[in-house]
């Protein structure tokens, strides 16, 4: 089913198991060494900067190629360009596969855009060749299309597009229903959700899964999201009021609001429950970030404080946490530790915090006459070099 | 940790029993590392808690509260620095780890309140007079010392950002006294002088071992300057563009020698998107001024299709040499 070689695959999932257990210091050098003899790939993987310039210049190269043919067919009608569209669909398809299979391409970036353009290129040619598809149909095509890139090459950001578009099917088949959908909306999703997290966690480790396991993992998340998102005051209450015309006043609230708030307060609680019970990362790091959901929902509808005193008073609130949690686990208590875990990645980390550091923390005054100056965080400006990292 | 995976490696006798032991231990001990979590609310928290004193002095500049605030600041100031000196190991020339993960967070907090302390005092009682830049000069100097003295990158990238600022905001107020066109070359220039400020400054770092570690955030500010002013010139100056490819195509020699000797392949990509942008903008605009019309656009977008071929081999080609002597 998927399109780079399985031996190639499984054996660099075996080197990342050893270059993990060396990192640990689990193995010795020469072990390692020897597992990466004794397990060669050839696939083509450069590294992760040349990934991103090869991935810019390909979409160049093809955004170039097909405005050319633009040009020497001068079609103005969208029926040609659409024709035209198709044949570069297929072209690129076609380039894809001969790439992977011929030349071993493996996350080298000219196969990441040529998947992304292809799909690009797919959906334009039906959009040039019908000229209205109902936003039901669009997801449907950009589902299937999504589906069959996930299974065929393995890739996450296909595999969240899947996920994403078929909640969106399932969105728009479900209006159509009428008045008895609107209500049942939130809680078809959020079943959707919790079935697909459920599904995610108990097969991502499957063996038969391996070479998509980054996939389930992020469609894991996403489904945590969308289950909040689902339940949250904020998304259902505004969603429907602008899809369904409910014309709520400012402050007022729709039949059964109550029920959403308790979901909006209760579900990141229960992902931090059962994140910290069960030593799960995805549903801890998933329910932290929800945390914030949960403020910025009360705050929206509830004028709790002025900007500045939540600003300052969370602010001391988070430093005690983080505070008192460290001198909490200082002796590793139930197995958890706050000791930095030996991370590969921690020296590229440590330049990437410091470049995040001086991005959010600019807080010099911008000598303008009219604006004399700026405590406030979070204001970047400066040398515009952060951006580029 | 795949345990099946290990045991056959076992097996093949890839692996010792003692180091199949140890991989059994490792994953049956479920210690579960909270460390970047802590870490990252601790930065939120930072960055909520700075943020907001802030707003609330420049709210409150008028009333008698914001003495009382600015007094919580100053305290909370002094006992993040009298903290971060009580802990600091010695200082050294050298990359001096800090004391625990908590250290670097609290002087953060240190420096991001003097900051605001200072800011303070110059807007309410103009303690540093009125010359321009020297409001953001002395938090540069302050940023730049704790930077060396407490050993730390972030506060480091601070200080580096505060430079930036302050050469552009001595220059800027010119702005109104001359025609705006001449102001803006000003700063392209400015950004030239201080890219290549950093850049020595980094080179000095590394052969004088005076905190070698710092030398590629330098580099790396530096370079991003230098590339943006020449780009700024090429694109600014409207009849001696062509002038400007001299001092990028310097550049872009100065970092692939750069790149090839310390096989960094961040270096080799910016070069190369930074060098492909101008010689392109150069080409499209030279192209543009010949009076053929379609041909034109022909002409440029062929050079696009063949160029970005070419520049794709050329970062293979850069890929396996890098790789090798990343090797060696």
């Amino acid at each position: 089913m998927i399109a780079y070689n399985h031996q190639s695959l499984d054996h660099l999932l075996f080197k990342k198991e050893a270059k993990f257990a060396l990192h640990h210091k689990l193995i010795s050098k020469e072990e390692a060494d020897a597992i990466e003899k004794a397990y060669p790939d050839n696939f083509y993987m450069p590294n992760l900067f040349i990934r991103v310039g090869l991935f810019l210049l390909t979409a160049v190269i093809i955004l170039m190629c097909f405005g050319l043919l633009c040009l020497i067919t001068m079609t103005g009608s969208d029926k040609n360009l659409g024709i035209l569209a198709f044949i570069f669909t297929m072209f690129i398809y076609g380039a894809l596969e001969y790439l992977i299979y011929e030349k071993q391409h493996y996350a080298s970036g000219i196969d990441d855009a040529l998947l992304w353009l292809c799909l690009g290129f797919a959906v334009a040619t039906a959009n040039l060749l019908f000229s209205f598809i109902p936003l039901l149909g669009q997801s449907l095509l950009i589902f299937i299309l999504a589906f069959y890139f996930l299974l065929r090459f393995g890739n996450v950001i296909m595999g969240a597009l899947a996920y994403v578009s078929f909640l969106a099917i399932v969105f728009y088949g479900w209006i159509a229903l009428g008045d008895m959908a609107i209500t049942t909306m939130p809680f078809l999703l959020m079943a959707i959700s919790i079935a697909v997290y459920w599904y995610m966690s108990k097969y991502r480790n499957h063996n038969r899964l391996r070479h998509y396991k980054s996939c389930c993992t992020f469609i894991e998340i996403l489904a945590l999201v969308t289950l909040y998102a689902a339940g949250n005051y904020f998304v259902v209450r505004e969603v429907s009021n602008s899809m369904f015309h409910l014309n709520l006043k400012e402050g007022g609230s729709f039949p059964g609001g109550w029920f959403f708030w308790i979901t909006t307060v209760l579900i990141p609680a229960v992902y931090l429950f059962k994140g910290i019970q069960k030593k799960d990362v995805i549903l801890l790091r998933t329910g932290l970030v929800l945390v914030a959901g949960i403020v910025y929902t009360i705050r929206y509808y509830y004028h709790v404080a002025p900007l500045e005193i939540t600003f300052t008073i969370s602010g001391i609130i988070m430093i005690l946490i983080a505070y008192i949690i460290t001198k909490y686990l200082t002796p590793v208590k139930y197995g958890y530790t706050h000791a930095e875990p030996n991370d590969p990645e921690s020296a590229g980390l440590l330049q990437l915090e410091s470049l995040v550091v001086a991005q959010t923390f600019h807080q010099t005054p911008a000598n303008e006459p009219e604006k004399r100056f700026d405590f406030g965080g979070g204001s970047g400006g400066g040398a515009g070099a952060t951006d580029n990292f | 940790m795949n345990i099946p995976l290990f045991e056959q490696f076992h097996k093949e006798g890839l692996i010792s029993a003692s180091s199949l032991q140890k991989v059994k231990q490792r994953a049956n001990s479920g210690i579960f590392s909270v460390h970047w979590e802590l870490k990252t609310i601790l930065y939120l928290g930072i960055l909520l808690l700075t943020g907001g004193l802030g707003i609330l002095i420049y709210k409150n500049i008028d009333s008698i509260g914001h003495q009382i605030i600015l007094t919580a600041i100053g305290m909370l100031c002094a006992v993040c620095f009298f903290y971060c000196e009580r802990k600091k190991l010695p200082f050294a020339t050298t990359k001096v780890p800090a004391p625990n993960s908590f250290f670097d967070y609290i002087l953060l907090l240190g420096c991001l309140t003097l900051i605001t302390f200072i800011t303070y005092l110059q807007v309410q009682y103009t303690t540093f007079g009125n010359a321009y830049g020297l409001a953001t000069f002395i938090p540069m100097v302050i940023l730049f010392f704790c930077a060396y003295y407490f050993d730390h990158l972030g506060v480091l990238s601070m200080a580096i950002v505060n430079l930036a600022a302050w050469m552009g905001i001595a220059i800027t107020p010119l702005n109104i006294l001359k025609a705006n066109n001449f102001a803006d070359a000003e700063i392209i220039f400015s950004g030239l002088l201080l890219g290549m400020a950093l850049n020595a400054i980094a080179w000095v770092s590394k052969n004088r071992n005076i905190k070698a570690h710092f030398c590629f955030t330098y580099t790396n500010f530096g370079m991003n300057i230098l590339f943006i002013a020449c780009l700024a010139g090429l694109f600014y100056f409207e009849h001696h563009y062509l002038l400007w490819l001299v001092p990028l195509a310097c550049i872009v020699y100065l970092f692939y020698k750069k790149s090839l000797a310390t096989a960094s392949f961040y270096f080799m990509l910016m070069l190369t998107l930074y060098g492909y942008v101008g010689i392109s903008y150069v080409i499209v605009r030279l192209t543009m001024d010949t009076s053929l019309n379609m041909g034109a656009v022909y002409f440029v977008i062929m050079y696009f299709i063949l160029s970005a071929v070419g520049m794709i081999a050329f970062l293979s080609r850069m890929n396996k040499k890098l790789k090798q002597h990343d090797s060696i």
